[in-house]
């Protein structure tokens, strides 16, 4: 996945993403038969992991210091993470003797990680236990989860009456990947002199098959729906508005059997290698215990067992209105599965000439605190090309702020 | 459209194909991570034979030791002895009869015991070796008889008959005869000497042979040879004789302290001598010294003891037990009032030496010659040491050796420690303050690092509560070493620890009780810079 990332942070400098889009309307074929649709966006995007740190992290070795502190005075109580990574082509279809249906075929690689997070897990985690000493830190309500499926959606867009349309498409899944750690409670405490280390946690971490990892590899079988309905409104004379409601990846995907599990419930205190009264004579192996042993100590307990996993499916509105020479667009997202806050945003594009237009978008909620974003547009009558980033604001700020953000989207009306 | 689908897919490709190259990503976390706990406590390196534990969890040690003894089997030696009668003419011919007995005599025979004049034994164990040996052509008959060796009333006799011989093949038999149990009366035939028991044999021809004749080259002999006499009971006149003494006795009650100067407030030693011999001993120690092998440091005992001769009379022979004897003891109760006893322990001694000789009888005869003694019993000397652990240390050393090793799949953890400290936390409860050292060593016992480089470690006394005059609040000291990669590795080499701390009770005005709750607890953490690896 990381390579996916350096691919955004590449085309960083042209465009970026924050709260996904890939649930843009399908395109209006109005006099084509035939539009070819590629989309792919990467997002990541969080309140609390800066752009420099996840760049150290995207190309690897030392992550500096001084990245670490200036991240960590960023650190709220509650700290959201989330990366949707999703590229794929769809073809809408007009039969010839229908202009109120469209049909719409896809094939999509959908990637999702989500990930929830105390303040003092993540000092923990970037800046070891030494700051916690004599201290038991609370650490409950930590989850993350990975996910990655393809989906082949099949869908028919229905403009029942005038101004009305109605969405609606379904999809079969093939599980690919999922890793899950959710923890109902999680503490732990470091002696003041750093001779215990005791951790108190309770919940359950998943995993597919470890051994059938890659790309189209099944785990598992699932299935979703997308609903939509479109009002249109008309605002002034030649000037369309648009009134969008539509939950997306409403499904889930049932893992085999082969999936792993283990439950956590554990008081795990840690006091180093006992040697007893050390004039007298022993013989003792010691081995120096390491943050990887700990957790290698923690999580024994493994069954094979199957599972169903919820989609993080989405509850979106939004308005469009598009005036003579610009347009606005705003709308809201909430997620559900996930951590990411609820999403509001406005959305505007000046129209530049005829086929260029150039955007700009304001956000707020989401997996981070705020965003702000660009957006670019070519289109004609036979291609439409979009580029944006939704998170310009952590480019300026990276060593504080964090979020990228890029959708490439390329229709070919035919 | 295709081409820039292509653009995109050929960036992607390029950097999937960098993907091997790439590091993992890492970034430095400052941790605090338990390495060990170790509890160490001095007495628990006495061993349990070695000291008392009181009502009050005081401390005592307890030291029992025989210094030296002489048994009565090395008092009176019995030579083994041999003596041959032969019979022969010396010119012409003779005729001997059926049944003629041609030799026959008493004869006496010395044991020359050593320096002794015993008039009586009880045998414990011998042997009466008997040769016999005749060129007769007729069967000979041998007997010898003691009359004053009696074995449950009847006195030891022997007979046998040997076949006939030539004078080119004697005929030849030896028996061995066990004369354990008899006693003997050693006054000779006469009852008027000591040392002495008398034999009569006597040597004939069969009565159911033929008649023969003897030329001079005709013999008959009989040889008799007492081995290995080991007396159970003896007594006469044993002599006046001297023994040097020249011991040494390794003691292990300070095996872990290897140097330093101990003070201990107060101290009892009881040196014990038993004579179980019914003889009168003089004792004349001239030296009592306990030396530390480690430092070269000798203390001799300055006491009564070793400043005059000390009698010791004989035991009694009474009493229905066996052996049947009352010991004759001397006790001297040698402690901080009548001796130099603290410098003798506070030496630390490894070992203790004695020098100085016993003497046998020093009045002379008195007894009449009725000095007596049994087999195992003789005389002895003993030590009884019982010594509080109450004392003022001063650069007491203690050490000790302990072997460890650390498990190798440690290293893919360690390496990743970029620098740090170890923290060795000391809580201590002894009323000690003292500096620490612990040296690595590998398996060649060669030091190969050392846990404080620079400073020794230093360690806090623990503090006495005036109410109860003991420490009930453990001191606090923490020992930062700082910790690089290399002594990383070298602990990876080590597979011993050599400990080593001096102690000193300086700070203390007055001698200090040491108690069995009393310990050095010590936790080693290490407060690392650890480089986290994310493993994507």
């Amino acid at each position: 996945m990381r390579i996916w990332i350096i691919a955004i942070s590449v085309l960083w400098s042209v465009c970026t993403v924050a709260q996904t889009r890939y649930f843009d309307a399908a395109p209006q074929l109005d006099d084509n038969k035939l539009a070819i649709e590629f989309n792919t966006e990467l997002y990541a995007s969080s309140n609390a992991i800066s752009n420099q740190f996840l760049y150290g992290f995207i190309s690897g070795g030392k992550i500096s210091s001084s990245t670490q502190e200036m991240m960590l005075k960023n650190t709220s109580h509650k700290n959201r993470l989330g990366l949707d990574f999703n590229t794929g082509f769809s073809v809408h279809l007009k039969p010839d003797n229908q202009n109120k249906i469209t049909y719409h075929f896809g094939v999509h690689d959908r990637q999702h990680a989500n990930a929830s997070f105390s303040g003092n897990a993540f000092k923990l985690l970037i800046d070891g236990n030494k700051q916690f000493a004599g201290e038991e830190i609370d650490m409950s309500d930590f989850s993350f989860s990975m996910l990655r499926y393809q989906q082949i959606r099949a869908g028919i867009s229905w403009k029942y009456k005038p101004g009305k349309s109605f969405h609606l498409s379904a999809s079969f899944l093939n599980g690919e990947q999922y890793q899950s750690a959710q923890m109902d409670y999680l503490t732990l405490y470091s002696s003041a002199y750093g001779d215990e280390i005791r951790f108190n946690g309770g919940g359950a971490i998943y995993q597919t098959d470890p051994e059938n990892k890659g790309f189209a590899k099944s785990n598992g079988y699932g299935a979703s729906i997308d609903i939509q309905h479109d009002w249109e409104l008309a605002l002034g004379q030649s000037q369309n508005g648009r009134l969008s409601v539509a939950l997306n990846d409403i499904g889930f995907i049932a893992f085999d059997g082969n999936s792993r599990k283990q439950e956590i419930d554990t008081l795990y205190s840690f006091k180093g290698t006992q040697l007893g009264n050390v004039i007298l004579p022993f013989d003792t192996s010691y081995t120096f215990i390491g943050p990887d042993s700990v957790a290698d100590d923690i999580l024994q307990k493994k069954d094979t067992t199957g599972y169903n996993v919820m989609l993080p499916g989405w509850f979106r509105v939004n308005l469009y209105q598009q005036f003579e020479r610009f347009d606005v667009k705003a709308g809201f997202q909430a997620r559900f599965n996930a951590s990411q806050k609820p999403y509001f945003y406005v959305e505007s594009k000046y129209f530049l000439n005829e086929k260029w237009k150039l955007g700009g978008i304001l956000g707020a909620g989401g997996y981070s605190n705020f965003n702000i974003g660009t957006s670019v547009e070519y289109s004609t009558d036979k291609i439409t090309l979009q580029a944006l980033s939704q998170h310009l604001e952590s480019v300026v700020v990276p060593s504080r702020l964090g979020g990228l953000n890029l959708q490439i989207r390329a229709i070919v009306k035919i | 459209m295709l081409r820039i689908s292509l653009y995109v897919a050929i960036i992607l490709l390029a950097l999937t194909n960098c993907r091997r190259e790439l590091d993992a990503p890492s970034w430095d976390v400052d941790g605090y991570v338990p390495l060990a706990s170790a509890n160490l406590r001095i007495q628990d390196a006495i061993a349990d034979s070695l000291k008392e534990i009181g009502s009050d969890q005081e401390i005592t040690l307890v030291y029992k030791s025989n210094l030296f003894e002489y048994k009565i089997d090395s008092l009176i030696k019995i030579p083994d002895t041999s003596r041959t009668e032969s019979f022969s003419i010396p010119i012409g011919q003779v005729n001997l009869s059926p049944g003629q007995v041609f030799m026959a005599d008493t004869i006496e025979n010395n044991l020359n015991a050593d320096n002794a004049q015993l008039r009586f034994a009880v045998v414990r164990e011998g042997i009466i070796e008997l040769e016999l040996q005749s060129t007769m052509n007729t069967p000979t008959i041998f007997t010898y008889d003691i009359p004053n060796a009696t074995k449950n009333g009847v006195p030891f006799s022997f007979i046998d008959t040997l076949s006939a011989g030539t004078q080119q093949n004697p005929t030849t038999e030896t028996r061995r005869l066990d004369i354990s149990d008899y006693t003997i009366d050693l006054t000779g035939k006469d009852n008027n000497t000591t040392n002495t028991f008398y034999g009569v044999y006597e040597i004939r021809t069969a009565p159911f042979g033929n008649p023969i004749t003897i030329t001079p080259a005709d013999f008959a002999s009989l040889t008799s040879t007492f081995t290995g006499i080991l007396p159970e009971y003896a007594k006469g006149y044993f002599g006046n004789r001297t023994f040097e003494i020249d011991e040494t006795t390794e003691t292990d009650i300070f095996k872990n302290f290897k140097s330093g100067l101990l003070s201990p407030a107060e101290g009892r030693l009881n040196l014990r001598i038993k004579n179980e011999a019914g003889v009168d001993f003089g004792v004349d120690l001239k030296t009592v010294a306990g030396a530390n092998t480690n430092t070269g440091q000798s203390v001799n005992l300055d006491h009564f003891v070793t400043q005059n001769n000390v009698k010791l009379s004989r035991s009694l022979e009474s009493g229905s037990g066996y052996p049947p004897i009352r010991p004759s003891n001397y006790n001297a109760v040698i402690n901080e009032q009548n001796s130099n006893l603290p410098e003798f322990i506070g030496v630390l001694p490894k070992e203790f030496k004695l020098v100085g000789e016993v003497e046998l009888n020093p009045l002379g005869n008195i007894s009449s010659g009725n000095d007596f003694a049994y087999f195992g019993t003789g005389f002895e000397m003993n030590i009884d040491a019982e010594i509080p652990l109450r004392f003022n240390a001063q650069n007491l050393i203690f050490q000790d050796t302990t072997e460890f090793s650390i498990d190798s799949d440690s290293k893919e953890d360690t390496k990743r420690i970029n620098g740090g400290y170890l923290l060795v936390h000391c809580f201590n409860l002894y009323p000690i303050e003292g500096e620490l050292q612990g040296y690595f060593m590998d398996s060649t016992n060669t030091i190969v690092d050392s846990l404080f480089t620079e400073d020794l470690g230093y360690l806090s006394g623990g503090i006495i509560n005036n109410d109860q005059n003991r420490v009930t609040n453990r001191s606090e000291s923490t020992i930062r070493v700082p910790l690089t990669p290399q002594k990383i590795d070298n602990l990876y080499e080590a597979s011993k620890i050599w400990f080593n701390a001096k102690l000193n009770t300086t700070n203390q005005p007055d001698s200090l009780t040491f108690y069995d709750n009393y310990d050095l607890n010590i936790k080693l953490v290490g407060d690392f810079n650890y480089q986290l690896e994310a493993d994507l």
